[in-house]
C-alpha cells in the first residue's frame, strides 16, 4: 500500500489518492481520532489541509525535511485553496525582502574602527575594557 | 592595516561582514546614526573577546551575536520603547484574507504582488520597526540575511523551537503591523485599489 501510494500515476493516481484521502479521513475520525496521525498521513503520503497549513511557516522559513517537503507538494497539486495561500505567502516574504534590501554601510566606517579598536589597544592597559553599554557578553565560542 | 597583528587579525575578518553588520544594525535601530554607534560598540566588544572566537568557525555569525548582544542590552537598558509583546498576535492569514475582501483574489492579478505595490520600503521598514525587539532581531536576520532557525538560535543564545515561535509569531506581528500602517496611510482602502487596477 505504501509503495502504491508513493507511486505517480498521473491523472488516476490523483483520483487513488483521492480515495486515500477519504478513506483516511473516515479512519483518523473514526478509528485513530488523532492519535498516530502523523503516522498515518506519512502511509499515505497525502495530507489534509489543515495539516498543510499547519506547515506553512516552516516551509516559508525552508526548514521542513525533503520528506515534508514532498508531502506538501503533493497536497498543493490537488488543492487549489492551499496552492493559492502558498504562492501568496511566499510572494510576500520575496517581496519584504526586496523592499528590505541592503543599506550601504559609510565609506568611512571601517576607518573609525581601526581608530577605536588602536585606542582600545593602547588604553586598556591603563582603563581596562569597558563599555557599559553592551553589558556582559557571555560565551563567545562561535559555533557554526 | 592596524599596527598590532591581533588588530590587523581581526581586521581581515570584520571587513568582508562589515556590509552585513550595518545591514542588520541599521535594520534594527532604524538609524544611520545609532547602527553606525552600534557596529562600533559591537566592533569593540568583539575585540575584547577576540581570543574567545574560534579561527575554524563563521566570524559572522560570531560578530553578529556580538552586535544583536549590544543592541538588546541597549534597548533594555535605554528602554526607550515598551517591550511589552502584544497580546494579540493579529489574525491568521491577515493580509491573505485582506486580499480576498478586496477582490484580488478574483481579478487575474497575482495577489500578493498587487498588494504588494502597496508597501514601498519605507512602510515595510516602519512596519519592522514596529516590532518588540526580540521579534524584530529574529525577523531581521530571518529577512535580511536569509538565516536557518540554528543560526538565528546561535546569535540570539535561545533554543532553535524558541526562534521558532517567535519567528512564527514575528511574521503574524509583521503582517498586523502593515496592514495597519497600510491604512494609516490610505493605501489600502477600497478606491485605492480600484485605482491601481488601472496603474
Ligand atoms: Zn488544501
Amino acid at each position: 500500500m505504501h509503495q502504491f501510494a508513493q507511486a505517480d500515476f498521473g491523472v488516476c493516481g490523483e483520483f487513488i489518492r483521492c480515495l486515500f484521502r477519504v478513506a483516511r479521513n473516515f479512519f483518523t475520525r473514526g478509528v485513530l481520532r488523532g492519535q498516530k496521525n502523523e503516522e498515518f498521513v506519512m502511509l499515505l503520503g497525502i495530507l489534509s489541509c489543515k495539516e498543510t497549513i499547519a506547515r506553512l511557516d516552516d516551509y516559508l522559513d525552508r526548514e521542513l525535511s525533503p520528506q515534508e517537503v514532498r508531502l506538501v507538494a503533493r497536497h498543493l497539486k490537488i488543492c487549489h485553496q492551499c496552492a493559492k495561500r502558498f504562492a501568496f505567502e511566499t510572494e510576500l516574504v520575496e517581496g519584504l525582502r526586496r523592499r528590505l534590501h541592503r543599506i550601504e554601510a559609510p565609506a568611512d566606517l571601517l576607518e573609525k574602527i581601526r581608530t577605536s579598536l588602536e585606542a582600545a589597544e593602547t588604553g586598556a592597559a591603563s582603563h581596562g575594557n569597558s563599555n557599559p553599554q553592551c553589558g556582559v557578553l557571555k560565551d563567545n565560542q562561535g559555533s557554526l | 592595516m592596524p599596527d598590532s597583528p591581533r588588530a590587523a587579525q581581526f581586521e581581515t575578518l570584520l571587513a568582508p561582514i562589515l556590509g552585513s553588520a550595518y545591514g542588520v544594525a541599521f535594520r534594527l535601530t532604524g538609524d544611520r546614526d545609532d547602527a553606525q554607534d552600534l557596529v562600533q560598540d559591537a566592533a569593540l566588544r568583539a575585540f575584547a573577546a577576540f581570543e574567545t572566537f574560534e579561527p575554524q568557525t563563521h566570524f559572522k555569525a560570531w560578530f553578529l551575536r556580538v552586535l544583536v548582544n549590544c543592541h538588546l542590552n541597549r534597548a533594555r537598558s535605554a528602554s526607550r520603547r515598551p517591550q511589552t509583546v502584544p497580546l494579540d498576535d493579529g489574525e491568521d492569514a491577515l493580509l491573505f484574507e485582506a486580499a480576498r475582501r478586496e477582490g484580488l483574489m478574483a481579478r487575474g492579478l497575482d495577489p500578493a504582488d498587487a498588494l504588494l505595490a502597496r508597501f514601498d520600503a519605507d512602510l515595510v521598514a516602519a512596519a519592522l520597526g514596529e516590532l518588540p525587539d526580540d521579534f524584530r532581531v529574529v525577523a531581521t536576520l530571518f529577512l535580511l540575511e536569509e538565516m536557518s532557525y540554528e543560526d538565528i538560535a546561535h546569535i540570539v543564545e535561545c533554543p532553535v523551537g524558541t526562534v521558532r515561535s517567535r519567528l512564527h509569531r514575528a511574521r503574524k506581528l509583521l503582517q498586523k503591523a502593515l496592514w495597519e500602517l497600510a491604512r494609516e496611510r490610505g493605501l489600502v482602502e477600497a478606491q485605492n485599489w480600484k485605482s491601481g487596477r488601472s496603474e
